[in-house]
């Protein structure tokens, strides 16, 4: 069996973990730059406020119901996660993180141990509300998309308090008959559509189809579907994802930035956190592509759609490296080039790529191996910064000023990450 | 006699500092073809306070004291205090839980349907939580790292 455990309203629930004055109240989180909603307690969506949508619109709604907003503190969220998936890894050996709140645990094999799934999962829920303060919906299943309807009773149906086995033939098929299609793992609203259309309405319908007219209509991934409901596994736990093989880093401008100094500033502060990602997991990069755009949504002074601008740059490095000195010097050079002046920039961004691992060594004709003193300068920075607070040591070109900083009015403190920032208690 | 009893032993005398070094051991021998150093086989990880303090790491956290409630338990104002929240909140444990107005370090004792948080200041009242009273524990103090003072 699966077990598919998932943190309800999880960046709320972080932000109540810490502060129990916010329970029974409704919570929103909101995304970089205080821009839409991206996370709403229980009490805030009974409230009709909705995901996704740019917060200003829903600004009166908000003020009159006394919702807490947050601005996103993914150092906080990450941390909590981190503590999260290796506490799973408690209770069973194998545990693929899915997402930043939700894993698949592998049950087999654990039948003598936890003869009865449902108490374990109940002690699971139990146990992580005691260690985080954060309540957790478990859904087991024989497959993953089977788990993950599990998972979507156990969040909705109060009776099953956070919990729900479907184990038997009666139960799974109790629970797709009642399952609309739309809501399947891997069904986007195209397929859903498309299906209710053919009066395919719920996951019941779609299991008893035939193998080859679920083949026609939605591919070989709509059969591994349909096999799944079936109980048959197709989809595999994946526990080990290797290092990442490409390193985005983009946030927005908080405001429009039409001036070169401060895009360039903002281009090396990106890159101080990306190449740093990249030492964190060993890699070194061999291409480096800088991205500018402006926003495609302006207007301009008269009302119109004012004139969108966007490039990208791509430049591959003489030999793979970590140094956010040559990154830094690469990177400028290739925002140069695609830097036009008269434009207010929303975003400019940096993607390293082709990356190799750390120790790959190539000498060429005409190019040395990377200097190894910079990769030596590039880790004791890591560590002062690690010391005493994120950029206490930086680049000249990474600048001073605030004027492109993303906004964060409502951050609330990092408790677990930064000493300044520890819970008091009197 | 008073001297030979307050004497540390000098096998008590570690090495010890607070940096996260979990670096392998390193064979730092050169003689290409003599006698090894035997030292090297001796060769350990130095001292982590970490190791000392922090049981659990994915439960462990560090709250900052900001008042002197606690003096009887020599827990002073600026004091960090190292906190587990997987052991079981037991009576008489210090703990750290919620009240109405915030996070406070009290001593905790369960009187039936009755939760007393304890100051072990006398300066200080203690807190008495009904049921049905706003209250969370967040865990349960384990250690105190305070800096000393020179008088």
């Amino acid at each position: 069996m699966i077990a598919l455990v998932d943190a309800n309203n999880f960046y709320c629930s972080v932000e109540r973990s810490f502060n129990p004055a916010l329970n029974g109240k409704p919570v929103i989180v909101l995304s970089n730059n205080d821009g839409a909603i991206v996370a709403r307690s229980q009490e805030a969506k009974a409230l009709g406020i909705k995901m996704a949508n740019p917060f200003f619109q829903q600004a009166e709604l908000i003020q009159a119901a006394d919702v807490r907003v947050f601005s996103s503190n993914y150092t906080l969220y990450g941390d909590t996660s981190a503590r999260l998936m290796s506490l799973l890894g408690r209770f069973v050996e194998t545990v693929e993180v899915n997402s930043i709140d939700e894993a698949f645990l592998d049950l087999d094999g654990y039948g003598s141990v936890y003869p009865d799934l449902e108490g374990l999962a109940r002690h699971m829920r139990a146990k992580i509300a005691q260690w985080l303060r954060i309540p957790v919906s478990i859904g087991i299943g024989p497959t993953k998309t089977l788990s993950k309807v599990a998972n979507w009773y156990a969040k909705r149906v109060t009776a099953s308090r956070g919990v729900v086995l479907l184990e038997s033939e009666a139960q799974i098929r109790e629970a797709l008959a009642d399952f609309d299609v739309g809501e399947l793992w891997g069904v986007g609203s195209r397929y859903a559509s498309k299906l209710r259309r053919l009066d395919i309405k719920t996951a019941w319908d779609l299991r008893q189809a035939p193998d080859d007219w679920i083949r026609d209509i939605m591919t070989v991934n709509g059969l591994r579907l349909a096999y799944e409901l079936r109980g048959q596994r197709c989809n595999l736990l994946e526990t080990d994802p290797g290092p990442k093989k490409s390193i985005c880093t983009a946030p927005s401008f908080g405001d429009m930035i039409p001036d070169l100094k401060l895009i360039r500033e903002a281009l090396a502060t990106h890159l101080a956190r990306a190449s740093e990602k990249l030492r964190r997991q060993g890699s070194a990069a061999g291409v480096i592509t800088v991205f500018l755009h402006t926003n495609r949504h302006a207007k301009s002074a008269n009302g119109e759609p004012a004139r969108y601008y966007a490039n990208s740059r791509s430049v591959l490095l003489p030999h793979p490296t970590t140094s956010p000195v040559e990154l830094t010097r690469y990177a400028l050079a290739a925002l140069d080039c695609i830097y036009k002046p008269g434009y207010r920039y929303q975003k400019v961004g940096v993607i390293l790529n082709d990356l190799v691992d750390d120790t790959f060594r190539q000498e060429c004709l005409f190019t040395s191996e990377p200097d190894p003193k910079l990769g030596r300068l590039a880790q004791i920075v890591d560590q002062l910064n690690y010391r005493h607070g994120r950029d206490k040591v930086r680049l000249a070109a990474q600048g001073y000023s605030p004027a492109w900083k993303m906004k964060q009015q409502w951050l609330s403190p990092c408790y677990t990450t930064r000493w300044k920032d520890i819970l008091r208690v009197s | 006699m008073l001297e030979n009893n307050d004497r540390l032993k000098p096998e008590n005398i570690i090495k010890g500092t607070v940096v996260r070094r979990y670096q392998l051991p390193f064979f730092d021998a050169y003689i290409p073809c003599g006698f090894p150093s035997p030292a090297d086989a001796y060769t350990e990880r130095v001292c982590d306070l970490n190791d000392l303090c922090v049981y659990n790491p994915d439960t462990t956290y560090f709250v900052h004291a900001i008042n002197d409630s606690m003096a009887g338990d020599f827990i002073c104002e600026g004091d960090w205090i190292v906190v587990d929240s997987s052991i079981e909140p037991t009576d008489g444990r210090i703990v750290v839980a919620w009240v109405e107005d915030g996070h406070t370090l009290k001593r905790i004792r369960f009187r039936g349907e009755l939760k007393i948080l304890e100051p072990s200041n006398p300066a200080y009242a203690p807190i008495y939580v009904q049921p049905g009273d706003a209250f969370q524990i967040f865990g349960v103090a384990t250690f105190r790292i305070g800096k000393l003072l020179k008088l």
